[in-house]
């Protein structure tokens, strides 16, 4: 699977070498995606790193606030609470049961506690059997039967004792107080004072409202004991569950009822069985960086298209710019190759001008010495005179020789180059071709037919141009039959027939490879295309396409993938524009 | 760029043939002198027709001067070739006229013409590289052949009006009327590369003939 | 056949065309010596010569070389350049050096005698206004007739 991964990658990485328009465009892909990879990775980076690191912060900045209310509302309730239950044990300490149990007293007493102190709300003696002896206040509860309640017991444990908030008068929640007093005669009595929680009310909303926090206080078991403003009145049950208790206000995140997240301050308040919640949902608490969020997320998302799409631009100018220099080289090595034969042949001929003209000196002198000899009447007489004469001119013969053989060489050549147009028959030269490529078709495994028509008619062509249109097209039809591992379904085979058709030949190369789709066909006889990519200029189709028409003639390709392909040659008899060499060559080496 | 190396290539091998058969001529002429003094010995006479003998060695001379005429005109073309790399310069329309004449004798004779070069009064100069004037004038031999050729066609370079140009005419030739008629009848020649127009005119008067004038246009 | 006085030296490398010429000369009645090489030339240059024909293209040494070098010790004799392969330029350039004449092979033996009578009878010419000169005391017009310091100085800036 590795080896599998690897290779798509390495796919997708592969960039073909030689100059053809499909290493452009992949060369365009690959840089683009790398510089939007290089430029956006740490672009993202930097953006996650601080958004995590923001929201850090963000969250230990929400819970201070939150954490300092609590405290403080804490410390408010505290004292008030504090303040209360003092109240209450001062009048136990500072009157005795005696006193208290006269009912006038007791009123008395209320009254003036009631004028001091707002909230108090009635007032009630209970005896150690636990039965409410006397009572100033708006409940019928003189009398009442305490005896094992739990808040007497535990009043009488601790001494003091808070209760929680219960419904009262006219439906206002108020909390009980009491305070239990062991006088020296053994007299145990529990002085019992209600108090309404407008004030707890008070303190605890108004810190909240500040702070866009709700702030309320619950029991234990969850029951609110002040109003909520998102969870209800007071007496209502808390629809979430209390976070931890402890006295040092603590602040934990938790999931609603309604599902929204919220920031929690918790604490206890001494002395009762209290809660004290501040909530803040925390949306509202990140609200301002969701905002900005919001933006910086627009802005992230337009830079990286802004990255991607000048990139992919730049890369683009880029890429075409190269691709036009390596062509252009490419065009410049092929004129200059050109231009070295010109150069060359240009050479040879300068050369061989130069060259012949000594021997050309050599026998004009001779043959002017001849002249001289003649003339001075120096050739008849004896022998030696004219043994002379004959080797003079015998010499000259040699010089002559001398000066074929400088000729040679450029007549070699100048033939090769020239647009040789010479009436020749053209099922030697494709014969011929076809024996050049003989061996490497017996390498591939593929056959080289020819079906040639008999009686083909003498063609007016350049023999060097056609064998070239052949080798190009042969090769690339010996081409076409990949090397295969399995064995072959049918022979392989290339093959050349030719016809005559009017004032026409018409040549077919064709072959069983591998074919070519559509795509390719549609190209291939464009410069720098083509489909080999490690070999090749891409030149090859398309030179032959120019010699053809040159010639006068046409060149066509059908092909089908995985069947094969064929080329069709159609040339005329006669070129239409045959110059002055038409009849002077007869193929004579 | 092709067509340079196609002229050159014809225009050489043209030459290099030419060249091989003078050779050939000169061979013979030697031969045949050979075999006169030959002759002479066995025969134990006094001595060859010494007329026959020198004329036939001054053929032999005479063929060495157009064999010398034909390498001259070789390397001319050679160098014409060389200096395209470097800046061509300016040619002397006369020698180019002189020079083709000879190269592309062989040519002309497979179509039956006759090539001259007529002399002008003055060296006449024009900024062309030679090669494309080459190429010119075998377009127009080429012309004159594909109706048949059997002409004689004569270049004569000259100025006219300010404007350096080949003159082209047809002396004699059987088939002479063909062949002007093609030539007017073609006013814009093919073969002169980009960066340059030639234009064959015909000129009025009392003999028909043709004026190749080239111009170098700016590249579109 | 009359013997003429004009001291010819034939430098080619060809050999069968120096050698030829040189016959054909001599059976014109002229004294023709042969050097088939720069250096040869140069040390022949020393015995009495008229008259150089000289070959441009030579392996190893030149027919410029030589042609400078005869100019700058000999500056009396006369170069003919004979050559087969010459452009404007090398005749422009021999002329510059000092040379009498710029010749193309094959040439009309006849033309070339000419060619070289006349360049004789020119240093016969310089010799004869040198001597007046001198002998009307400005022996430094003299030496520069002889010396044909002019054209020294014109091919030693080229």
């Amino acid at each position: 699977m590795f080896a599998a991964l690897k290779k798509t990658f390495a796919q997708a990485l592969e960039v073909p070498e030689a100059v053809s328009p499909a290493r452009y465009r992949s060369l365009k892909r690959l840089m683009t995606v790398l510089i939007v990879a290089v430029s956006v990775t740490p672009l993202l980076l930097l953006t996650i790193i601080s958004h995590m690191q923001y929201m850090r912060t963000l969250e230990r900045e929400m819970e201070s606030p939150l954490y300092d209310m609590a405290r403080k509302t804490q410390a408010a309730l505290e004292l008030y609470l504090g303040e209360r239950v003092s109240t209450v044990s001062y009048l136990a300490h500072a009157y005795r049961y005696s006193d208290l149990s006269d009912e006038r007293s007791l009123n008395r007493v209320f009254l003036a506690l009631k004028s001091e102190y707002q909230g108090f709300v009635d007032m009630g003696l209970v005896d150690g059997d636990g039965r409410q002896i006397a009572y100033v206040g708006p409940y019928k509860l003189k009398g009442a039967d305490y005896a094992g309640k739990p808040w007497l017991r535990e009043t009488e444990i601790k001494g003091r004792y808070i209760s929680n908030a219960i419904l009262g008068y006219r439906g206002y929640p108020h909390l009980v107080i009491a305070v239990h007093r062991l006088e020296e005669s053994g007299a145990s009595w529990t002085l019992r004072v209600g108090t309404d929680t407008l004030r707890i009310q008070q303190i605890v909303s108004s810190e909240g409202s500040a702070r866009d926090t709700d702030v309320f206080l619950a029991d234990a078991a969850g029951v609110l004991q002040t109003d909520s403003r998102a969870y209800g009145k007071a007496l209502n049950p808390l629809p979430f569950p209390l976070p931890q208790a402890s006295h040092e206000p603590e602040v934990c995140r938790m999931t609603g009822p309604d599902g929204r997240s919220l920031l929690i301050a918790s604490c206890t308040l001494d002395g009762t069985d209290f809660r004290l919640l501040a909530v803040k949902p925390v949306e509202k608490a990140f609200r301002p960086w969701l905002a900005l969020r919001a933006e910086l997320l627009w802005v992230i998302f337009g830079g990286i298209a802004l990255i991607v799409i000048a990139s992919s631009l730049l890369m683009r100018h880029l890429v075409d710019r190269l691709q036009a220099s390596d062509e252009r080289r490419v065009a410049v090595f092929a004129q200059m190759e050109h231009n070295q034969k010109l150069s060359s042949i240009g050479r040879l001929a300068a050369g061989v001008a130069h060259e012949v003209n000594n021997p050309l000196a050599v026998i004009y002198e001779k043959a002017g010495l001849a002249r001289d000899l003649i003339d001075l009447g120096k050739i008849g007489g004896d022998e030696k005179e004219k043994q002379r004469l004959s080797s003079l001119l015998a010499s000259i013969e040699s010089t002559v020789e001398r000066a074929r053989g400088i000729t040679h060489r450029l007549l070699g050549f100048a033939r090769r180059m020239e647009a040789n147009r010479q009436g020749l028959h053209i099922d030697e030269v494709i014969v011929e071709t076809l024996s050049f490529l003989e061996r490497e078709a017996r390498n591939r495994g593929v056959a080289l037919e020819t079906e040639l028509a008999p009686d083909l008619p003498e063609i007016i062509s350049d023999r060097g141009q056609l064998q070239q249109v052949f080798l190009n097209l042969v090769g690339n039809a010996l081409d076409a039959h990949v090397a295969s591992e399995g064995e072959d379904q049918e022979a392989r085979y290339v093959r050349v027939s030719c016809v005559c058709e009017g004032d026409a030949l018409r040549i077919t190369v064709r072959d069983n490879g591998m074919g070519m789709p559509p795509e390719v066909l549609r190209h291939i006889f464009e410069p720098f295309y083509s489909t080999k990519n490690d070999k090749g200029t891409g030149l090859g189709m398309f030179i032959t396409y120019g010699i053809v028409r040159k010639l006068g003639g046409d060149i066509s390709v059908e092909s089908e993938e995985g069947q094969g392909s064929v080329f069709t040659i159609v040339l005329p008899l006669v070129p239409p524009d045959a110059g002055g060499e038409v009849r002077a060559q007869t193929s004579k080496p | 760029m092709d067509n340079d190396s196609q002229c050159m290539a014809r225009l050489l091998a043209s030459a290099v043939h030419d060249l091989r058969n003078v050779l050939a001529v000169i061979r013979e002429s030697a031969g045949l002198a050979q075999d006169l003094t030959a002759l002479a010995m066995r025969q134990e006479q006094a001595a060859p027709d010494p007329q026959r003998l020198a004329g036939v060695l001054g053929e032999a001379q005479q063929s060495v001067i157009r064999g010398a005429a034909l390498a001259d005109a070789m390397d001319y073309v050679a160098q014409a070739a060389r200096a395209e790399d470097n800046a061509p310069g300016p040619c002397d329309m006369t020698r180019v006229c002189r020079f083709f004449c000879l190269l592309a004798a062989r040519q002309a004779r497979a179509v039956q013409m006759r090539l001259e070069s007529g002399e002008a009064a003055e060296p006449v100069w024009a900024n062309v590289p030679p090669l494309a004037l080459f190429g010119l004038l075998l377009d127009v031999l080429d012309l004159c052949a594909s109706v048949g050729g059997q002409v004689t066609l004569r270049f004569t370079a000259q100025r006219h009006h300010r404007e350096e140009g080949i003159v082209v005419d047809v002396p004699d030739g059987s088939n002479r009327e063909l062949v002007l008629a093609a030539l007017a009848g073609n006013p814009r020649l093919e073969s002169l590369r980009p960066g340059w127009k030639a234009a064959l005119m015909p000129w009025r008067e009392a003999e028909p003939r043709f004026f190749l004038s080239f111009s170098s246009v700016a590249d579109a | 056949m009359t013997k003429e006085d004009i001291k010819i030296l034939l430098v080619d490398d060809e050999k069968q065309f120096v050698d030829t010429l040189a016959e054909r000369l001599a059976m014109r009645g002229f004294e023709a010596r042969v050097a088939y090489d720069g250096p040869t030339a140069l040390e022949a240059v020393t015995q009495p010569t008229d008259v150089i024909v000289l070959d441009l293209r030579m392996p190893g040494m030149d027919g410029f070389e030589v042609l400078r070098s005869v100019k700058k010790s000999n500056p009396q004799v006369q170069v003919i350049i004979l050559t087969g392969h010459g452009g404007d330029a090398e005749e422009q350039t021999a002329y510059r050096m000092g040379a009498y004449n710029f010749l193309r092979k094959p040439m009309d033996i006849d033309e070339l005698l000419n060619s070289i009578r006349m360049a004789y009878r020119d240093k016969l010419e310089n010799a004869m206004v040198a001597v007046s000169l001198a002998e009307g005391g400005d022996f430094e017009a003299a030496r520069e007739v002889l010396s044909e310091k002019d054209v020294l100085e014109g091919h030693d800036k080229s």
